[in-house]
C-alpha cells in the first residue's frame, strides 16, 4: 500500500516513515502543506496521513481542497483534540482522527483499516481459493500451510488480494508497492510475482499479457 | 474583637455620657450656687433686721443683766446668737431650743457652710463682727432678767449716748429646703442622664446597623465569589460614597485575579498542547524502534526507558489539559447510565495484584448494582486513580476498603487506606497539582497530578472528593455527590 504523510515534525516524520515501511507500507513524506496536496492530487495513494498545522497551507484547507478532487482515505494526525476539532475534521471528508501523541501500534491499525476500506474490504481475512490471507497479522496460508514472505512480498500479495478479482497494472503495482527508488524501467514487479508465485505454489496469480496481474 | 459597630456605639456612648455628666454637673453646680447665693443673701438681710432689734433692745435696756431673746418669725427659721467682744453673752433667738452657738472671736466676716441646729437640722450662715451701741450706756435691768424683743423698733432711746461697740454675731438659718431642692434636682439629672443614655445606645445600635449595612452586603457579596466567578463585579452606582472606593478597589483586584487565573488556563493548556508534539515524537520514535530492533541491548534499553518517559509526559499532559478543560468549563461531560458497582470491581481487579504482592488485607463492600448517571469515562478516572493510589501507597501488611453506596440518588464512594506518612496538615495539599508528599520527587512514576484531575473531574460531574484522616489514622478518600439514576430527558450533556 502506498501512503502519502504530511506531518512538518522531521523528528516525528522520520519515526513514522520509518516504522511504516518497516510495517510493509510505501510511504511518500512531505513537510509541507502545499507540496503534500500537491503530492494528493498528483498521485494515486491508498491512504493519506495529515497533520493538521502546517506551513504553508493547513491541514483542514489541504483536506477541503482534496475533496474536490479525490476521494482517497485520510487520516487526521494531530494535537487538537476537542469535539469540535473532531468534528470539523470528519465533516470535512477525514475517514479517521488520531490524536497525538498516540501508540504507534493504534496508528498501524488504523492505516490498515483504512486501506482495507480503500478496497471495500472490511474484514481482515482475504480467502481466494486455497490462498487464505491474514492482513492483520500479515500472514498467509496455502491449502492451510503457512508461507514465509518478506515484506514487500507480502504487500504485493495484499495489494493483488485486496483487488481480488482486478486486472492490476504493473504501474499502479510499482505505485503502491515500491516506492521512488524504483527505476521506470526495471522489471522489479515481474520479479517480485515470479518470486511470489514460487513461495505460494498454488496457481492464485494470473498474468494478463502485456497488461498486468489478476488473482482470483 | 475589633468592631467598627462597637467602637461607634462605645464613642457614641463615651461622648454622650461625658457631655450628660458635665451638663448635669454644671447645672447642679450652677443651681446650686445660685440657691445658695439667695439663701446667704436672705442670711444677711435676717442679720441687718437682727442689728436693728437688737440695737434697739440695747438702747432700751433689755440686756441688762441678762440675755436678749430676739423673736424673729422668719421662713426658713433663723438662728441668732450675739457675744460682746469679750465673749459674754449678749443676745439669742427666742426659740424653744436654743442653738448650741459657741463664742468665737471672729475679727472678720466667716461663712459658716454648715451649722449644726436644734433638732439635728442642718443650716449654713456666718459669723461676724458688728458694731453696736456701747451696751454700757444701756438703762439697768433687773439681774437675772431677760428682755423679749420685738423688731420694729425705732432708733435709739432717748437720751442714750449712741457710741458704737463692737458685738460678735453668728447668724445661721435652716437649710432643709436647699438641700432638698439640690437632691431633687441631682436625682432628675441623674435618672434623665442614665435614661438618655440607654435611649442614645439603643438608637446608635440601630442607625450604626443600618449604616453598617452596605459593609454587610459588600462581604456577602464578596463571599460568594471563587475562582469560577471572578468575572462577577461589584456595584458602583448607588454605593455610599466612603464605600466607592472600596468597590472601586475590589473591581480591579477582580480584574486582576481573573486576568491571572484566564492567563494561568491559557498557559496550562498551551503548554500542554505544545507539549504533545514533542511527546508524539519521542514516543513514535521509541515504538518504532523497539518494534523492529536493530541496535544492541543498552541503546534498546535506553528506547525503553525513552518510551517510559514520554508515556509518563504523555499522561502530565492529559492530566494537565483535563484540568484546564475543567476549570474553564469547557471538558465534555457525556452522562449516561453508568453500573458503578461493575465499574469500581473492574477497575480493582487492575490493581489486585499490587495489592496481594504487598499482603495488604482488602475490603470491597459494593452493592450487587449501583447504577448512576455520569460520565463513564470520566467516573472511571476518578476510581482509578483513587484504588491506584490506594494499592501504590498502602505500606506492606496494611489495609485497603472500598465501600459504595447510591441510595436514594446520592452517591457515596469511599477508599480507605492505611498510611504512615500523612498528616492534617497534608490533606489541604493532596489536590494539589503536582504535590507529592515526597519533597525530593524520588519516584518518576507518579507525578501528583492524578488527584488534581480526579478533584477537577469530580466537579465537572457534580460531585465532591474529599480527603480526611480517620482515628486510626487511616487516610479516606470519598467521592460523594447527588447523582441520579438516569441521564436528563433531553438527553446526555454535552
Amino acid at each position: 500500500m502506498r501512503l502519502l504523510l504530511i506531518e512538518d515534525s522531521k523528528r516525528l516524520s522520520r519515526s513514522l516513515t520509518r516504522g511504516l515501511r518497516k510495517a510493509g507500507y510505501c510511504v511518500d513524506a512531505t513537510l509541507d502543506g502545499a507540496e503534500g496536496l500537491w503530492m494528493a492530487e498528483s498521485n494515486d495513494y491508498d491512504l493519506i496521513i495529515l497533520d493538521l498545522m502546517l506551513p504553508s497551507m493547513d491541514g483542514l484547507t489541504v483536506l477541503q481542497r482534496l475533496r474536490k478532487e479525490k476521494q482517497t482515505h485520510v487520516l487526521i494526525l494531530t494535537a487538537k483534540d476537542t469535539v469540535p476539532d473532531r468534528v470539523q475534521g470528519l465533516e470535512l471528508g477525514a475517514d479517521d482522527y488520531l490524536v497525538k501523541p498516540f501508540a504507534f501500534e493504534e496508528l498501524l491499525a488504523r492505516v490498515r483499516a483504512l486501506c482495507r476500506r480503500s478496497y471495500q474490504h472490511k474484514t481482515p481475512r482475504v480467502v481466494a481459493g486455497p490462498l487464505e490471507i491474514d492482513l492483520d497479522r500479515k500472514a498467509a496460508t496455502c491449502n492451510g500451510v503457512p508461507v514465509e514472505l518478506s515484506p514487500r512480498e507480502y504487500m504485493l500479495l495484499e495489494y493483488l488480494a485486496l483487488r481480488r478479482g482486478q486486472l492490476v497494472t504493473r504501474t499502479e503495482i510499482e505505485q503502491h508497492i515500491y516506492d521512488d527508488q524504483v527505476e521506470p524501467m526495471s522489471n522489479v514487479v515481474d520479479s517480485a510475482v515470479c518470486v511470489l508465485r514460487k513461495k505460494l505454489a498454488c496457481p492464485v496469480i494470473q498474468t494478463r499479457r502485456g497488461l498486468g496481474y489478476v488473482l482470483g | 474583637m475589633n468592631s467598627i459597630k462597637r467602637r461607634l456605639v462605645l464613642a457614641l456612648f463615651g461622648s454622650l455620657a461625658t457631655l450628660l455628666v458635665g451638663g448635669s454637673l454644671a447645672v447642679y453646680v450652677f443651681t446650686r450656687t445660685i440657691l445658695l447665693r439667695d439663701f446667704d443673701a436672705m442670711v444677711r438681710a435676717a442679720e441687718r433686721d437682727t442689728l436693728s432689734i437688737l440695737m434697739q433692745a440695747v438702747l432700751e435696756g433689755a440686756g441688762e443683766g441678762g440675755e436678749i431673746l430676739l423673736e424673729m418669725r422668719r421662713d426658713p427659721p433663723v438662728y441668732i446668737r450675739a457675744w460682746t467682744k469679750e465673749g459674754k453673752a449678749l443676745a439669742r433667738s427666742a426659740f424653744p431650743h436654743p442653738p448650741e452657738f459657741q463664742f468665737v472671736p471672729a475679727t472678720e466676716d466667716r461663712l459658716l457652710a454648715s451649722v449644726e441646729l436644734p433638732l439635728g437640722r442642718s443650716g449654713r450662715g456666718w459669723i461676724a463682727p458688728r458694731p453696736l451701741f456701747a451696751v454700757r450706756d444701756r438703762p439697768p435691768m433687773e439681774s437675772g432678767s431677760v428682755k423679749h424683743v420685738r423688731p420694729g423698733g425705732g432708733g435709739p432711746a432717748p437720751g442714750s449716748q449712741g457710741r458704737p461697740e463692737e458685738i460678735i454675731l453668728m447668724i445661721a438659718a435652716d437649710t432643709g429646703e436647699v438641700t432638698l431642692a439640690l437632691r431633687r434636682l441631682q436625682m432628675v439629672l441623674v435618672t434623665v442622664g442614665v435614661v438618655m443614655i440607654a435611649v442614645v445606645i439603643a438608637i446608635a445600635n440601630v442607625v450604626t446597623s443600618r449604616g453598617l449595612a452596605p459593609v454587610r452586603q459588600l462581604a456577602d457579596q464578596a463571599s460568594r465569589i471563587d475562582a469560577k466567578t471572578l468575572d462577577a463585579r461589584f456595584p458602583t452606582q448607588g454605593v455610599p460614597l466612603e464605600l466607592l472606593p472600596i468597590s472601586q478597589g475590589l473591581n480591579e483586584l477582580l480584574a486582576r485575579l481573573q486576568r491571572g487565573f484566564e492567563r494561568e488556563r491559557r498557559f496550562t493548556a498551551d503548554v500542554a498542547h505544545e507539549l504533545r508534539t514533542p511527546i508524539a515524537e519521542l514516543r513514535s520514535l521509541s515504538e518504532v524502534a523497539l518494534k523492529w530492533p536493530e541496535a544492541d541491548p543498552a541503546t534498546m534499553a535506553s528506547f525503553r526507558d525513552t518510551l517510559d518517559i514520554s508515556l509518563q509526559m504523555q499522561g502530565i499532559v492529559n492530566g494537565l489539559l483535563a484540568i484546564a478543560r475543567c476549570e474553564a468549563g469547557t471538558q465534555v461531560v457525556a452522562r449516561e447510565t453508568v453500573e458503578a458497582a461493575g465499574l469500581v470491581r473492574k477497575t480493582w481487579e487492575q490493581h489486585q495484584q499490587n495489592a496481594a504482592q504487598k499482603h495488604i488485607a482488602c475490603t470491597l463492600d459494593l452493592p450487587e448494582t449501583c447504577s448512576i448517571a455520569t460520565d463513564p469515562g470520566m467516573l472511571q478516572v476518578i476510581v482509578g486513580n483513587l484504588l491506584a493510589n490506594a494499592a501504590e501507597y498502602t505500606p506492606p501488611n496494611g489495609m485497603i476498603r472500598v465501600n459504595l453506596s447510591g441510595n436514594g440518588g446520592g452517591f457515596d464512594f469511599r477508599v480507605t487506606n492505611s498510611v504512615t506518612n500523612l498528616n492534617q496538615e497534608d490533606l489541604a495539599h493532596l489536590k494539589e497539582r503536582f504535590w507529592r508528599k515526597d519533597a525530593a520527587r524520588s519516584s518518576s512514576e507518579h507525578s501528583g497530578i492524578g488527584l488534581s484531575v480526579s478533584d477537577a473531574f469530580a466537579q465537572a460531574l457534580g460531585m465532591r472528593l474529599e480527603p480526611a484522616l480517620g482515628p486510626d489514622g487511616a487516610l479516606e478518600m470519598r467521592l460523594c455527590g447527588q447523582a441520579p439514576k438516569s441521564p436528563p430527558a433531553t438527553g446526555p450533556a454535552i
